[in-house]
């Protein structure tokens, strides 16, 4: 189906398609990349960027060898040097973001090392705005097309994770082009049937939660299979058809995910069960969830559920609720054994993509597994949900126009108003959370004040602030800056490091333990099960500085030692005078001059490192 | 015709709903005046180093309040809280859920004091506690010695611990440990193998019995369920009275010293912990002096008011 409106010419439906095609996807990447920076990075940023680095440099050097006739890159040992960083999980996220960090940093030089691996990610993201785009119009028409991609690129979380340096948006992108491909292949071209079977290789080399698309696709085909046991040769596919998918996905899939994971090259079975193992056994992960904390045991079956109920916008989820359950009508045995009415396409899909979003979000709510991370677990849920938002929507203005009895012209001006006046809400959530959107949450959680006093997490995933660069890069009354970061010092000195290498922080911060620190800057991530101890124990120093948003802190900086201030201005480092010998000699020389004058002195100078490091070299 | 109703009319309500939330303004915080006027409400009738709940959880003008007391933003994540037998609550507007301590306490004092409400919420045992342990550890004197005779003080204090020399995970102090599932607030002493780790409270008033619990957290028992027992020991000046040992096995041990030899003195207390094998023994304890009646309760009140200045912060006035 490719329409805009009803009985118009096929050209002027096709422009249209093309136009707003072009404007959201290209938007959505332009807007990508003009708020990348703004985005701080994460934990996950730190970990899969450099390994997505060595794991694109890897399959360079291979390719390059393999080309030549050289295969000694397929090799134990080279394999286990270049995934040394990280290979529980598999590669083609990380060597996407490997492969343009190549591209937009080694030989553009357009970007920095982190921004170019993170581009990576965001193409992920346009090509869900471009699949949900797609599936919307063509399946359902122009309305739930529009509306779904934006409804979609309004997600503000969903936004934020779409920068991230990480697997989620990726299986996202993958486990989305599965069902993608699987719709394309119910008529198209037989090279679809090769590509959703390819695809399911690639979903499966990209996370742990894309081999579950497998269930509804099974599902899908089974409800198609009945469909010609009723319909016909009125049925949308052929029994052959089906069993070519299943084919293509049953055969292809599991080379292609061999394929593209080098790490299982090699030592293939026991690697391939340690994978599994791992993730049948992994370790739990702090979470806040309605004022308790959970690690082990891991939190209820719910907190997804409810997660996901107030961090997606009102109107947003109210349509998408609304889209799921009017989806299920058609899981009516009467319906499923007799189709009436004939073939209804938007029913069909809606079913199919309401039960994708079920299983996503059940694969991690259900089992006994850890929960953590907002809502970032069952990313691939979102897509799904915003056709059905967009399903329910469609819907909702066919009602409004039978109700109202809205003639053409009316009809045409309802959709862009009611589009208007759906989104609106969320972009402004969005907007008063930018740019720390995993601080999101909905009008019916009270959003961030509310939420933060039902007890849900404020934050996580050790995001950097962009508020935090650019506080330190104003403060030019200190040098040197010793900082100490509670409750998970451990992950943000590794964070923010990076925004020294790329020259967006001064470079005179550095992290210290408590005691030696200058500041210390206390995220309220009540998860910590110490944070309420180091609030209690730190509260009471000055406080010099607090973000917040919506009136809620993110964090504050406390000046454990203001008195500081009132001394001499520090003298510089002593590495730093070993840096510049003169400095260095200077130094000393003022040292000598101050002892030479304390009567009855017999002690030795003091001497600093590099004058110890010079004796040691001469002994 | 009427079902067509539904969704536009649910989705128009929708809209409505959010957008008046979503435009809601940046939430005023607590005057100065009436957080001055808690503050001098609490200092008549709180005792020192009495949890303060503060809700709601964003209220960032608490924070450098109630100096004196634990301050929890929020619902207590820390189940250790709920233990205490006074706890003080302020609600502001924009509060949640406040109503769960009615299942361990039950409220005793509530006023309205500019825009917030100050409310006490009593455990029935609050009349017979005497002195607190885990709320005063501050006060105590930390050391570690050996069967030679050998002593090295604990007196780095960091982040609520009294830091001992030897190893710097061997240390004394106010720790949040999860034990049997559940987050808790404790004294954390975990025990250095071939030292005695001893926290030392002076000046206690004595009373007839000194209740408490003592755990491993369940890291300790996870992680190497067949661990070295903890030797536990309990002295009120110098006097062994109470001898424990850990088994390994999640969950609090329940422990009850009758003290009543040194009734209405002050006394010396020492928490003694010590272990053949320290790896992995998270050990931790709270315990509290308790009177036998209400009676005994007042009289050592009274005795305390007139005690000299030199009494421990957190005591009981």
């Amino acid at each position: 189906m490719l329409t805009l409106t009803e009985g118009k010419g096929f050209m002027r439906t096709r422009l249209a398609y093309l136009l707003f095609g072009l404007l959201i996807v290209g938007g959505h990447l332009a807007i990508l990349f003009a708020t990348v920076d703004n985005m701080g990075l994460t934990d996950d940023d730190d970990f899969y960027v450099p390994a997505g680095v060595e794991q694109a440099d890897y399959f360079a050097k291979m390719v390059t060898k393999a080309v030549k006739g050289d295969f000694s890159y397929i090799d134990h040992k080279k394999i286990a040097n270049s995934f040394r960083i990280e290979h529980r999980h598999p590669g083609v996220a990380k060597s996407m973001m490997g492969l343009t960090y190549l591209i937009f940093n080694r030989i553009l030089g357009w970007y920095d090392k982190m921004d170019a691996a993170r581009i990576g990610i965001m193409l992920f993201a346009v090509w869900i705005v471009y699949m949900i785009f797609r599936m919307g119009w063509e399946i359902f028409g122009a309305r739930v097309g529009i509306f779904a991609s934006l409804a979609f690129i309004l997600l503000p979380r969903s936004f934020f994770h779409s920068h991230v340096g990480t697997l989620d948006i990726a299986v996202t992108a993958t486990y989305l082009s599965i069902i993608y491909y699987c719709w394309r292949a119910q008529r198209g071209h037989w090279i679809y049937i090769i590509l959703t079977g390819v695809m399911y290789g690639v979903a499966m080399a990209t996370k742990l939660n894309a081999p579950f698309a497998i269930l509804p696709m099974l599902l899908f085909w089974a409800y198609r299979w009945r469909q010609v046991s009723v319909l016909g040769e009125n049925a949308p596919m052929t029994r052959k058809r089906i069993i070519w998918i299943i084919l293509s996905v049953g055969t292809l899939s599991l080379p292609v995910f061999f394929i593209l994971w080098p790490w299982l090259w090699v030592d293939t079975v026991d690697r391939f069960i340690e994978y599994v193992r791992f993730h049948m056994n992994h370790y739990g992960i702090l979470l806040l969830y309605l004022g308790d904390i959970y690690n082990d045991p891991f939190a209820p079956w719910h907190a997804p559920f409810v997660y996901t109920g107030v961090a997606t916008p009102f109107v947003t989820l109210l349509l998408g609720l609304s889209g799921f359950f009017i989806a299920l009508r058609s899981l009516n045995p009467l319906y499923l054994l007799r189709f009436p009415g004939g073939l209804d396409e938007k029913r069909d899909f809606a079913l199919l993509f309401a039960v994708n979003a079920f299983i996503c979000i059940g694969v991690v709510a259900f089992p006994n597994n850890p929960k953590y991370g907002g809502v970032k677990l069952w990313q691939p849920m979102f897509p799904f949900f915003v056709l059905l938002a967009g399903y329910a929507f469609d819907i909702m203005l066919d009602h409004l126009g039978d109700i109202a009895k809205l003639g053409e012209r009316a009809k045409k001006i309802a959709f862009p108003v009611a589009l208007a006046l759906c989104l609106t809400p969320a972009f402004i959530g969005m907007m008063r959370n930018y740019p720390d959107l995993l601080t999101y949450f909905n009008e019916l959680a009270g959003n961030l004040p509310g939420a933060a006093e039902m007890g849900m997490e404020r934050q996580y995933y050790d995001q950097c602030y962009k508020s935090y660069i650019e506080y330190w890069n104003s403060q030019e009354q200190w040098k040197s800056i010793v900082v100490s970061y509670e409750p998970n010092q451990h992950e943000y000195q590794r964070t923010y490091p990076w925004y020294q290498r790329m020259g967006k922080l001064r470079k005179d911060v550095r992290f210290a333990g408590p005691d030696r620190a200058r500041f210390m800057i206390l995220t309220h991530e009540r998860r910590w099960p110490r944070y309420p101890d180091i609030l209690q124990e730190y509260r009471n120093r000055k406080e010099i500085y607090t973000h917040s948003i919506w009136g809620v802190p993110l964090y504050t900086i406390y000046d454990l030692k203001p008195e500081e201030d009132r001394k001499k201005p520090p003298k510089p480092r002593d590495d730093k005078a070993v840096r510049k010998p003169g400095a260095a000699i200077e130094s000393l020389r003022k040292q000598q001059t101050l002892r030479s004058r304390i009567k009855d002195h017999k002690a030795e100078p003091v001497k600093n490192p590099g004058q110890k490091q010079a004796e040691k070299g001469k002994k | 015709m009427k079902y067509k109703y539904i969704l536009p009319v649910m989705i128009a309500a929708g809209v409505l709903f959010a957008f008046v939330r979503v435009l809601q303004p940046v939430p005023e915080p607590i005057t100065e005046e009436t957080w001055d006027a808690v503050e001098k409400v609490m200092s008549k009738e709180a005792w020192a180093s009495e949890p303060v709940i503060v809700h709601p959880v964003w209220e960032h003008s608490a924070f450098q309040r109630f100096r004196n007391h634990i301050l929890t933003m929020g619902k207590p994540t820390s189940k250790g809280i709920f233990a205490y037998p006074r706890v003080w609550m302020v609600i502001a507007r924009g509060a949640g859920n406040t109503g769960y301590l009615e299942e361990t306490h039950k409220l005793t004092y509530d006023q309205k004091i500019g825009e917030v409400r100050l409310q006490r919420w009593e455990k029935p045992e609050v009349e017979n506690l005497v002195f607190d342990f885990f709320s005063n550890v501050r006060q105590a004197k930390v050391r570690l010695f050996d069967k030679k005779g050998k002593t090295r003080a604990c007196n780095n204090y960091r982040n609520l611990h009294w830091v001992c020399p030897v190893r710097d995970w061997n240390k004394v102090g106010q720790s949040t440990v999860q034990v049997k599932g559940e987050w808790q607030s404790a004294v954390w002493q975990h025990p250095l193998a071939q030292w005695t780790t001893e926290a030392r409270f002076e000046n206690v008033p004595m009373d007839a019995f000194i209740k408490g619990q003592y755990a491993l957290a369940d890291a300790a028992i996870n992680k190497l369920p067949r661990g070295s027992k903890v030797s536990f020991r309990v002295l009120v000046n110098d006097k062994v009275v109470g001898d424990f040992s850990t088994a390994n096995k999640k969950g609090w041990k329940d422990f009850q010293i009758d003290t009543s030899e040194f009734k209405g003195i002050r006394a010396t207390v020492l928490f003694q912990t010590s272990t053949s094998r320290d790896a992995m023994r998270h050990f931790c304890w709270r315990a509290s002096v308790m009177s036998d009646d209400k009676k005994s309760s007042e009289k050592n009140k009274t005795a305390d008011e007139k005690a000299d200045s030199a009494q421990p912060s957190g005591e009981v006035k």
